[in-house]
């Protein structure tokens, strides 16, 4: 199975590596997401803006003698689009800065382009592995997978996979979660 | 053991009363806002009646018992029936609460919580004083049983430490939010006090009470150890009891803000392990709200003995180019990586030195945001279980945080097989 490099040159390319590289998921052992999960960002941009849009020209529209209203209306459809078209933009890089690597005792997934972070899960500490898929995110055959430890804050979530690898990797964290900390020597 | 919990019985037979007490301020409050007309006497009285039958209906359908499995079972419910069964050999904490009103009259709740995730919590009202602390040593003692002891679960603490309430309200008063809040509170009472004395001091008198009133809830503070854990008490007007296991203590942090160093006082938060269920705090947030550093030592050996604080000099400091983000704690900055602990050291006017062992860590994060980027640092989170503690190692060069990620990686995979036996 391809998911996981052997533990020793892992082990020495994480050593050897920059933080741009760390944070950057440049190098290409971060394995990453796929590129349809911009399509989808797309799509979410679009769905969520056109009927906002829509509300603010028809209260222009509607209330077209009120100064107020009107000034609103068009502000708020300036901010709108401001936002709208800022992450349309960067939907781009975005999906780009996403990498994530299953090593032999833990889970790194790195994202951000202007708030960069690495977290790095170690499977022991693995409570729950969730894969999900809303309705949008189906039409696009994509899910995502979240890891869930004891605390609030390990924030280690991979979207945009193919549902075949999404369970693959599920499948892959199970077997660490359903071992004792005790097997972590395994290895391959 | 006794058998006196083994038949189905109901809580104390004055329960609907204390709750129809609990749940009818709102009743009251209009009585006295809309003045004693007839009319509102008439529908505070129904309210009253029927919400005193509601009361009473479901009070005698509610059941609680210890089963022949060991087994504390609790059933509720007029038209839905609800039965919930909580494993006692999994018991997390069973804790006597003494809400006001049923403290006036000698009644206390029991909340038992059992390890696992959703419904693992039943709270017990009302029970006499009595009958919920012979409830609750039954638990411990089923407990016990369960797990291979023979001796019977007799409360007493081996070793107790009390807070003055003088030495916790002059504490409070000097932390640095509470200060604040009071200098307002009186300034602005003085410069109004021109425009109308009452209602100016008033003022005064409420803002300081405001700040003051979350101070009750630390009253007769008193923490201890005895063969089910570490045993804190506190409460004026609401009396908690909390028992935590240590091995639930996942990290600590000690505080102190700069009005304590003349007197050299310190206060333990600490995060617990398993207390917070949707969002509700549950457990306790100090392990001592606060204390003299002389009395640290003796703390720290008799209930955090394995968490060794005192190595200080592997220190890695944050980078210089830091003091730009953190002008007032960059000197202060630091983070270390000893033989048990993560440790994290912060705060300018406010000290903090948080501190967690490596096997209690649940994941390793590093953020760097535009300008920690154009500095060349970066963050380092230790994550820990949701509480008052959080391990953030700021300011720090990015290689060091890199390399200080990757050590503590190496300390979580194998603190995590050799703890265990650090039980109680």
């Amino acid at each position: 199975m391809g998911l996981r490099s052997s533990p020793f040159i892992e082990r020495t390319l994480v050593l050897s590596m920059t933080i741009a590289e760390l944070f950057s998921a440049g190098s290409t052992d971060w394995l990453r997401v796929n590129s349809r999960l911009r399509t989808y960002w797309h799509t979410l941009i679009a769905v969520t803006t056109v009927p906002l849009l829509t509300v603010a020209a028809i209260a222009i529209a509607i209330f077209e003698d009120v100064p107020v209203v009107r000034f609103i209306g068009v502000v708020s459809i300036m901010v709108i689009m401001i936002f709208a078209i800022w992450a349309w933009v960067l939907a781009t890089r975005r999906v780009r800065s996403i990498g994530y690597r299953l090593e032999s005792r833990e889970l790194k997934v790195s994202s951000g382009i202007m708030f960069r972070r690495v977290v790095s899960v170690p499977f022991a500490r693995m409570q729950l592995v969730e894969v999900s898929a809303g309705p949008l995110e189906r039409a696009f055959s994509l899910a995502s997978v979240q890891l869930h430890t004891a605390s609030a804050s390990t924030d280690a979530t991979i979207p945009g996979l193919d549902p075949e690898r999404a369970a693959e990797i599920r499948d892959a964290l199970a077997v660490h979660s359903a071992t004792p900390a005790a097997a972590t020597t395994a290895g391959l | 053991m006794s058998d006196n919990f083994s038949r189905p019985q109901h809580t104390a037979p004055l329960t609907p009363i204390l709750q129809l007490v609990n749940g009818s301020p709102i009743v009251l409050v209009a009585f006295f806002a809309v003045g004693l007309s007839w009319l509102f006497l008439l529908i505070g009285v129904i309210f009253l009646v029927v919400g005193g039958l509601g009361y009473w209906a479901s009070w005698r359908k509610n059941f609680f018992w210890i089963n022949e499995k060991g087994e504390l079972e609790a059933r509720s419910g007029i038209f839905f029936r609800r039965s919930r069964q909580l494993r006692i050999s999994r018991l997390q904490s069973v804790d006597i609460l003494r809400p006001p009103v049923a403290r006036l009259l000698g009644y206390s709740s029991l909340k038992v919580e059992v390890a696992g995730s959703g419904d693992s919590r039943v709270i017990l009202s009302y029970l006499s004083v009595g009958k919920a602390q012979e409830l609750r040593s039954e638990i411990l003692s089923v407990a016990k049983e369960e797990q291979a002891f023979t001796q019977s679960a007799e409360r007493e603490n081996h070793w107790q430490w009390r807070v003055p309430n003088g030495r916790l309200v002059a504490s409070m008063v000097l932390t640095t939010s509470t200060f604040f809040v009071i200098v307002v509170a009186v300034a602005s009472a003085v410069i109004a006090l021109r425009v109308s004395g009452l209602v100016a001091l008033a003022l005064a008198v409420g803002g300081s009470a405001a700040s003051l009133a979350g101070i009750t809830s630390l009253f007769n503070f008193s923490v201890g150890r005895n063969e089910r854990g570490i045993a804190i008490s506190h409460g004026f007007f609401t009396t908690a009891h909390y028992t935590v296991s240590p091995i639930r203590i996942q990290a600590i942090c000690l505080v102190q803000p700069i009005a304590w160093r003349p007197f050299g006082w310190y206060q333990i938060a600490i995060n617990v392990a398993g207390t917070e269920q949707s969002g509700k705090k549950s457990g306790p947030r100090f392990l001592i709200p606060v204390v003299h550093e002389d009395a640290l030592p003796e703390l720290f050996r008799e209930l955090l003995p394995s968490w060794n604080l005192e190595k200080e000099d592997e220190w890695l400091a944050s980078a210089t180019s830091s003091r730009w983000r953190f002008p007032w704690q960059a000197a202060r900055l630091a983070v270390s990586v000893t033989p048990n602990l993560f440790m994290v050291r912060s705060g300018a006017l406010t000290r903090r030195l948080s501190a967690a062992p490596h096997e209690r860590i649940q994941s390793i994060r590093i953020t760097q945001g535009p300008w920690e980027r154009k500095l060349g640092i970066s963050r380092l989170h230790a994550d820990s279980v949701p509480g008052p503690v959080r391990l953030n190692g700021r300011g720090l060069g990015s290689s060091v945080a890199v390399h200080t990620a990757l050590e503590e990686l190496d300390r979580m995979f194998t603190a995590r097989e050799s703890q265990r036996s650090e039980q109680w």
